[in-house]
């Protein structure tokens, strides 16, 4: 592994963007920031502007509405980048899944590599999920990564 | 000709990157333990500016770029200046006009938040160039001359003639380094990155080691005036321990104090500032100069 390659794993700068999140998720992970996680340990930092950033962290279920903007965000960063989602409205569109204006989850959107679930992820949760986000990008550069199977979700009757 | 000094100078060039590195990796370091945080490691503004040097290209503009090259070439080369002892009126010069690419820079692109920054750049320009300036001015009144070599001539340090200007340079570096409570153009809440707001990958990874040249170039202003001429060494430590009390004290002000509006830091400097050179400048020409 090369110098940069190494140094990509010890400075991942974060863009966080809430689409249409009800700031529960984005509380926890604005809580990562303070002294009692303090996640710049791992050299993360926030950034607000995607054309610093390396890791998208977005939370909330996209709708026709943000769904624009959060791709226009992903465009913005400059490669390699790593898309995080933090809570299950995220992840699946949460509650808000069959909502007439929802789409569903971020990754109808953009890709995404880690999904960290809960309503909302803790802020451990949400530090192992950056974590798990680097594993892969370092397995990525090595070569090693293998894609995790899929699993078909449980088929039950939708709720009337 | 002598060639030890010009040896010692690119010595101490190819090292300045990497002494302003290390200074602003302690300052991280430091900063996290004042408020009871871990805090990333120490080679950590190393570790980010390899990662933007490995991130695809992205730019705005080409004229962008071109003023970003300039920022890095000016900066580097007046602190190559330094190094090879020239003339301290030259120095100050060439880094204004890197200072003046910056902004531009800033100016070169259409966003709101690059604007302002640019904007803001130029008022801190405006508030710390007269005092950086008028320092210089004082350091050649003891001195009867700009050259740094004159330095080296005297009978006793420029601290003992001057010690205001050193002082009047404090409040420079606080400004030039983006401390609080006079990081207006930078300012992450009110205007993300300011005049860096646009540039991403190797051309900000350029400007991130530009600002570590412009850190080393200014602290090493401030080790002129602690040379003891005729013993190098103990004015060896005595820079040291000015750099470490200098940096740890701009650091604790930066923790405690909130950021000042542009209007404020221009009025404070220069009255602050000026006061302090002017007052030493005056006393000098009253007991019948250096």
């Amino acid at each position: 592994m090369g110098i940069v390659e190494k140094a990509r794993l010890k400075s991942p700068w974060i863009l966080h963007y809430d689409c249409s999140s009800c700031n529960g998720c984005d509380i926890e992970i604005l809580a990562c920031l303070t002294p009692y996680y303090d996640i710049e340990r791992f050299g993360i930092l926030n950034k607000g502007n995607p054309k610093h950033a390396d890791v998208l962290l977005v939370t909330g279920s996209v709708n026709h509405k943000n769904k624009k903007v959060l791709k226009a965000l992903y465009d913005q960063i400059p490669s390699p980048k790593v898309v995080i989602v933090i809570g299950a409205c995220g992840c699946s569109g949460g509650v808000f899944h069959n909502c007439y204006n929802v789409l569903g989850g971020v990754d109808k959107v953009v890709p995404v590599d880690v999904y960290v679930p809960g309503c909302p992820s803790r802020p451990e949760a949400i530090i192992d999920g950056v974590v798990l986000a680097l594993d892969k990008l370092k397995k990525l550069q090595e070569g090693t990564w293998k894609e995790p199977e899929k699993k078909e979700p449980d088929k039950k009757e939708e709720v009337k | 000709m002598d060639w030890l000094p010009f040896v010692v100078g690119v010595v101490a060039f190819v090292l300045a990157p990497f002494i302003g590195m290390l200074i602003l990796g302690l300052d991280r370091k430091i900063t996290a333990r004042l408020q009871n945080r871990i805090g990333p490691p120490v080679l950590q503004p190393f570790y980010d500016v390899v990662k933007l040097f490995g991130k695809t290209e992205l730019m705005v503009n080409r004229t962008q770029i071109i003023f970003a090259l300039m920022f890095f070439a000016t900066v580097a080369f007046s602190t190559l200046l330094l190094c090879l002892r020239a003339d301290l009126l030259l120095i100050f010069l060439i880094l204004s006009t890197g200072m003046v690419f910056f902004a531009l820079g800033a100016y070169s692109v259409r966003s709101g938040f690059s604007f302002i920054g640019g904007n803001r750049e130029v008022y801190q320009m405006l508030a710390y160039e007269p005092v950086f300036l008028i320092a210089i001015f004082a350091m050649g009144y003891a001195t009867g001359s700009f050259g740094v070599d004159a330095i080296f001539k005297l009978d006793r340090p420029l601290i003992m003639i001057v010690p205001l200007a050193l002082a009047s340079m404090v409040i420079v570096l606080m400004i030039k380094m983006q401390k609080s409570p006079f990081d207006i153009s930078t300012a992450h809440t009110e205007v993300i990155s300011g005049p860096m707001v646009e540039y991403s990958g190797k051309y900000l990874a350029l400007i991130k080691i530009a600002h570590w040249y412009e850190l080393s170039l200014l602290l090493g202003i401030m080790a002129l005036f602690l040379i003891i001429p005729g013993n190098l060494i103990l004015s060896a430590i005595l820079i040291v321990i000015m750099i470490v009390v200098v940096y740890f004290v701009v650091m604790i002000i930066d923790n405690v104090t909130p950021r000042l509006t542009w209007k404020e830091m221009v009025v404070f400097s220069l009255v602050i500032g000026m006061t302090l050179v002017g007052i030493n400048i005056f006393y000098l020409a009253l007991t019948g100069g250096a």
